[in-house]
């Protein structure tokens, strides 16, 4: 069990070492980075300095000790609009983007997944039909044609939400609702097959020819061997709601993280983008982490230490 | 329509009656009777095997006694157990019924225990949805549950998952579960189809050994007469969704009516076929010292990882001409042994010489030849043929693959070998998915044949199908070997097929060849202790042939 | 057995016959591809002629006028003619990008399941590094970096999905390898490539084209909502994300700008996925995701 561990982290690390290094590379590639990190208007002689500062003027695998030295240290670079400190711009975004986030996440898993399994125990009936269907527009919905819809209707013409900014509860709604719809349509149709894959197994007709009566079949041997599945898919379901929450900020003019990354990204400036992408990494690379030690525990079959790749 | 079977000493009422059963499954043409207008009775303590092949409609009627159908197939009749009607009633009450009046157990035990719970928690549960027992007390029932069955150590037990259980040890974990809540009739269907030999006389002995202790009904479902002729009182023989023949075990066994019971009579029987053994003549494959190990899979990051071995010094001749059989159970290394000596796989150690020669590598101009010459075919054949590709065209690859004489001739010579197995050109242009299994391993044989190999290797050649059509391939195989003249290797856990078929047997476990001999001489006077334990745990092929002694033996 | 199954695989319009939803779904997709092909014979208006005098008409049913069926944007364009350029171009990206992600994912998949060594780790180790950062961020680092450019938009999101299609014909490949057929063969003599080319590939083909319908919406999805914040297609040329960004800043005006295009790329996707589903059904009864 240890090893697995050990392997995964491993294997985690080596992806967010791989990352910076190919950002290092990249940005290497498209000339001289001082060129990008400090805009066209900078002065030669505040150009040299930064070189010297920077050791750009170093022998390359240098650059690259440096670089990362840096990273540790916490100089990820300034942003040149303001000075500051690019990790200090990116942090201070993070809270917005989390709580709304983790908002979505949760609006999506309280429907999605109900949704999905009484689709799958009903099976055939209208309310697998509705929940099916539900999931399917979900799914092709783009998100920011949903947030621009309920714009529409509820800012707009009934004017019962705030389209925009943040502050008080209401604010909070649109954005959730519109974040956390598509997820909410992946995961319950993902539940939903999970569930019949389930349901025809030997081990639920032994339940049933023990004399146990239905509920207590769904909840008690259907449901734990369904949610193993679900679980690998809620690492992707993060991944989708990061990119998710860079358009539905910018939507509703959400002061979050994907916001600023939109603003940088037009304004080129590339020490928060890169300070951006290292966090996204970090977090995804953990949370991919944390779902295969999740899956492990509920799972006592991986747990014998089959480790590499399991597709 | 009411059967009175008088019960030996027990009440006249029967434990279990079904009256007119029918089960309608759908289908791609629509519904479909499977089973058709069935009836019987079982009376207390009585044992009843239902035996058929496959899609007879055995396993249908066995779940319809505690309507354990899926949502879909639909059975009508009357089923009364112990008095209650069954067929009509809702989940609810169902599961009052189900595991206190009858309990079933299934083919494969591994899957049919849930794979994230305990092994002690799903055996609590069943105690508990019952009995009234506190927890402490059902845990000390399971305890001695399992001790009953025969499981040493049965605290270690409670704690492990199904996954962690060998087939034998989760079966009787089942059988523990199905007897718990104390009910009169046990129903199995199949239940050591997918054990063992060894291990399916074990399981046997225990049932009956159960059986006898609380006065148990049984329901036994079984493509096997000899497992019916080890278990029943009385027999019911089901063709196509129909009972066409029941009656007391010896008279089946001794007087059979229905064609189909004499036929699954007479593919048990052991009737040596014709065949000459050949004269002693210098030998095709003499292989000496065989060596093969896997390395086992890695459990700790840095530990040093042990070796299984597979294959421990075995030496074989094979004569022209000559059938050698290997019998053994499940990882006993014989099929490793079988892919050595076709050189499909490489030997740690030890030689293997072809006509005298060593065994050409992949990379030798003479390893074409060899291919050519060596074939090989295996148990299941539903998955050996590719379901996209014609029945004529996957006989004729072989040819294409070698490049063996014109283009034109090929397709006349897969044809011919067709014709050799039996089958005619109807088949030619059909897919896999429209044969029979019997059909499908004929095919495979002829694709084996169309290069006129000197040598075949049948790894477990009729495993996967029915008894009847099993001993149809025997035959084919028997005939061949005789009209190709060609030498072969039967692999095989069945030890009736082998002795049927084979001059000489060699009986292999844990990878080393404890005994080998003529055939008749090593089945009828084993001399090591495995052969006899191997030999002794086949089913009887009588009735009159179970004794207490042999059973105590086991 | 008391019933055959029939003989050869019958066509699948006949085995699996497409619901109404089906057809409707198919239907559309080839109407709007063809507006989009033939965007030019079709469109009445220049797509990028401005009147500023006849800004935020609104559409023909709304008390517009026949020159402007669609109505008009914040700068007097044609929304009928953009709408059928907007179509050509996203509808083209996502095509294209689809076809690059399908054929590099492919490769890359046998490759990784033929290879015994460390190629197959490396590749793997990709496919996992991509599926651990989501893409839109990585699209928008390098975005940031280069500047955008058309062509090189397009080869981003060719790249986008390689990722699940070289795992998925790994998956199958290794798994076809493991079939009884394949191991027959070998035993037989046949070798590597006569194996994958004749047996394997035709039995893993269809599970690629249902990847690639399943895929195509989220393909589309990524080219509009990159186009959405600007960074995608930039003006002059439009797309249907395009449109529906620059169309956002206006919705209490002219809300038709927005929506007109939203709900087209909305019907694509949902065509598509409608279409996507009913092929998996069709092509592998096997998983049932009925």
């Amino acid at each position: 069990m240890s090893r697995l561990i050990a392997m995964r982290t491993l294997r985690g690390l080596l992806t967010v070492w791989g990352l910076l290094t190919l950002v290092f590379v990249v940005l290497r590639l498209s000339g001289d980075p001082l060129d990008a990190l400090l805009g066209d208007e900078a002065p030669p002689e505040v150009v040299d300095y930064y070189r010297a500062l920077y050791g750009f003027d170093q022998p390359l695998w240098r650059q690259y000790f440096l670089y990362f030295w840096g990273l540790f240290q916490g100089d990820w670079g300034q942003s040149f609009r303001d000075g500051r400190d690019a990790l200090e711009v990116v942090v201070e975004r993070i809270p917005a983007t989390v709580q709304l986030g983790f908002t979505a996440f949760l609006f999506s898993l309280a429907l999605g997944i109900p949704l999905g399994v009484l689709a799958a125990v009903y099976r055939n009936t209208f309310l697998d039909r509705f929940s099916m269907g539900f999931a399917v527009l979900g799914f092709a919905l783009p998100n920011f044609f949903i947030g621009i819809i309920l714009i529409l209707i509820f800012s707009m013409t009934l004017r019962w939400l705030p389209s925009s900014g943040t502050g008080t509860l209401a604010h909070f709604i649109l954005p959730v609702v519109t974040l956390g719809t598509a997820g909410a349509g992946s995961i319950a149709r993902f539940a939903r097959s999970s569930m019949l894959e389930v349901i025809n197994r030997p081990y639920m007709r032994t339940a049933q020819a023990k004399g146990l009566r239905r509920p207590r079949r769904i909840m008690w041997h259907a449901v734990p061997n369904a949610a193993i599945p679900i679980v690998t898919l809620l690492g992707f379901r993060l991944g989708d709601m990061i990119a998710g929450s860079v358009v539905v900020e910018a939507v509703f003019a959400w002061p979050g993280v994907g916001r600023l990354l939109v603003n940088s990204v037009t304004a080129r400036e590339l020490a928060v983008v890169q300070a951006i992408i290292v966090i996204v990494t970090i977090t995804m690379v953990t949370a991919n982490l944390l779902v295969d030690l999740a899956y492990t525990w509920l799972d006592p079959r991986q747990r014998e230490g089959r480790s590499g790749h399991k597709n | 329509m009411t059967k009175f079977d008088i019960q030996k000493g027990g009440a006249p009422a029967p434990l279990l009656r079904v009256s007119g059963l029918t089960v309608t499954v759908p289908s791609p043409n629509g519904q479909m009777e499977a089973v058709q207008d069935v009836s019987f009775d079982i009376g207390r303590g009585e044992t009843l095997c239902i035996v058929g092949e496959t899609a007879s409609g055995k396993s249908l009627t066995a779940l319809s006694i505690l309507d354990l159908h899926s949502p879909g197939i639909s059975a009508t009749g009357e089923v009364l157990l112990n008095g209650h009607a069954i067929l009509g009633l809702s989940d609810r009450a169902l599961s009052e019924v189900r595991g206190r009046d009858a309990s079933m157990v299934f083919q494969e035990s591994v899957p049919a225990l849930n794979p994230v719970q305990k092994v002690g928690t799903q055996l609590i549960e069943a105690i508990r949805s019952h009995r009234t027992l506190s927890l402490e007390e059902s845990r000390a029932e399971t305890l001695g549950l399992l001790a009953s069955v025969g499981i040493r150590a049965p605290e270690q037990r409670l704690r492990v998952y199904a996954h962690q259980l060998s087939g034998g040890m989760a079966q009787r974990v089942m059988i523990a579960m199905a007897l718990c809540t104390q009910p009169s009739l046990l129903i199995a269907d199949e239940p050591t189809t997918a054990l063992d030999v060894t291990v399916q006389a074990q399981i046997l002995t225990l049932l009956r050994d159960l059986r006898a202790r609380y006065n148990l009904g049984l329901l036994m479902i079984s493509h096997d007469m000899g497992v019916v002729a080890e278990m029943a009182d009385r027999v019911a023989v089901m063709f196509n969704g129909r009972i066409v023949e029941t009656g007391p075990v010896a008279q089946i066994f001794d007087a059979p009516e229905h064609p189909f019971t004499r036929k699954l009579l007479a593919a048990r029987q052991h009737r040596r076929r014709k065949h000459k053994t050949p004269k002693a003549s210098k030998p095709i494959i003499e292989a000496k010292g065989l060596i093969r190990h896997y390395p086992n899979p890695r459990r700790k990051l840095f530990e040093r990882r042990g070796e299984t071995v597979a294959v421990d010094n075995v030496d074989i001749t094979i004569g022209q001409n000559e059938i050698v059989g290997l019998i053994g159970e499940s990882g006993s290394g014989k099929s490793t042994i079988g892919r050595l000596l076709l050189g499909l796989e490489t030997p740690d150690a030890g030689t293997v010489a072809i006509d005298g020669r060593p065994m050409p590598s992949p990379r030798d101009a003479s390893w074409q030849a060899l291919r050519r010459a060596f074939q090989v075919i295996f148990q299941d054949p539903h998955s050996a043929l590719d379901p996209r590709a014609r029945v004529l065209d996957q006989v004729r690859e072989p040819l294409d693959i070698f490049d063996v004489g014109a283009a034109t001739e090929r397709s006349a010579k897969a044809a011919m070998a067709l014709d050799q197995v039996g089958l005619d050109a109807s088949v030619h242009r059909k897919f896999p998915g429209a044969l029979s299994g019997g059909q499908k391993q004929r095919v495979v044989i002829a694709r084996a044949l169309v290069l006129q190999p000197r040598f075949m290797v049948c790894d477990e050649p009729v495993s996967a199908l029915d008894v009847s059509v099993g001993a149809q391939i025997i035959d084919l195989i028997a005939r061949i070997q005789r009209e190709n003249k060609m030498s072969l290797l039967i692999v095989s856990h069945d030890l009736s097929l082998v002795r049927t078929l084979v001059d000489r047997v060699m009986v292999v476990q844990a990878g080393r060849i404890v005994e080998e001999g003529e055939t008749s001489e090593l089945f009828d006077m084993p001399r090591h202790p495995y052969s006899r334990l191997l030999i002794s745990s086949v089913p009887v092929a009588h009735p009159r042939e179970r004794s207490p002694q042999r059973l105590a033996a086991i | 057995m008391a019933i055959k199954i029939d003989s050869k695989p019958r066509g699948i319009f006949e085995t699996h016959r497409p619901s109404f939803l089906v057809w409707l779904a198919f239907g559309l997709l080839v109407v709007l591809s063809l507006c989009g092909l033939f965007a030019d014979l079709l469109a009445t208006n220049d797509y990028t002629d401005q009147s500023l005098r006849n800004r935020f008409q609104p559409p023909v049913w709304m008390g517009g006028n026949w020159t402007y069926p669609l109505g008009t944007d914040e700068l007097g364009r044609d929304i009928l003619s953009r709408l059928l350029y907007g179509l050509r171009i996203s509808l083209g990206v996502a095509l294209l990008g689809t076809l690059i992600g399908a054929f590099l994912g492919t490769f890359l998949g046998f490759v990784a399941a033929h290879s015994k060594g460390y190629v197959g780790g490396l590749i793997m180790a990709l496919v996992d590094a991509q599926a651990a950062l989501p893409f839109q961020i990585l699209v928008l680092g390098v975005l940031a970096l280069f500047g955008n450019a058309f062509w090189l938009f397009v080869a981003l999101v060719g790249l986008a999905g390689w990722e699940t299609y070289a795992r998925l014909v790994r998956g199958a490949v290794l798994a076809a390898q493991q079939e009884g057929y394949v191991s027959a063969l070998r035993a037989l003599g046949a070798g590597s490539w006569r194996i994958y080319g004749k047996h394997v590939l035709p039995n893993v083909a269809n599970i690629l084209i249902v990847q690639i319908t399943l895929n195509f919406p989220s393909t589309i999805l990524l080219e509009t909502a990159l186009s959405f914040l600007g960074l995608g297609i930039q003006p002059p040329l439009t797309s249907l994300g395009e449109m529906l960004g620059s169309g956002r800043n206006h919705l209490l005006l002219a809300w038709w700008i927005a929506v007109i295009p939203g709900m087209t790329i909305f019907i694509i996707t949902l065509s598509m996925s409608l279409v996507g589903d009913w092929l998996r059904d069709a092509l592998d009864p096997n998983l049932d995701h009925r």
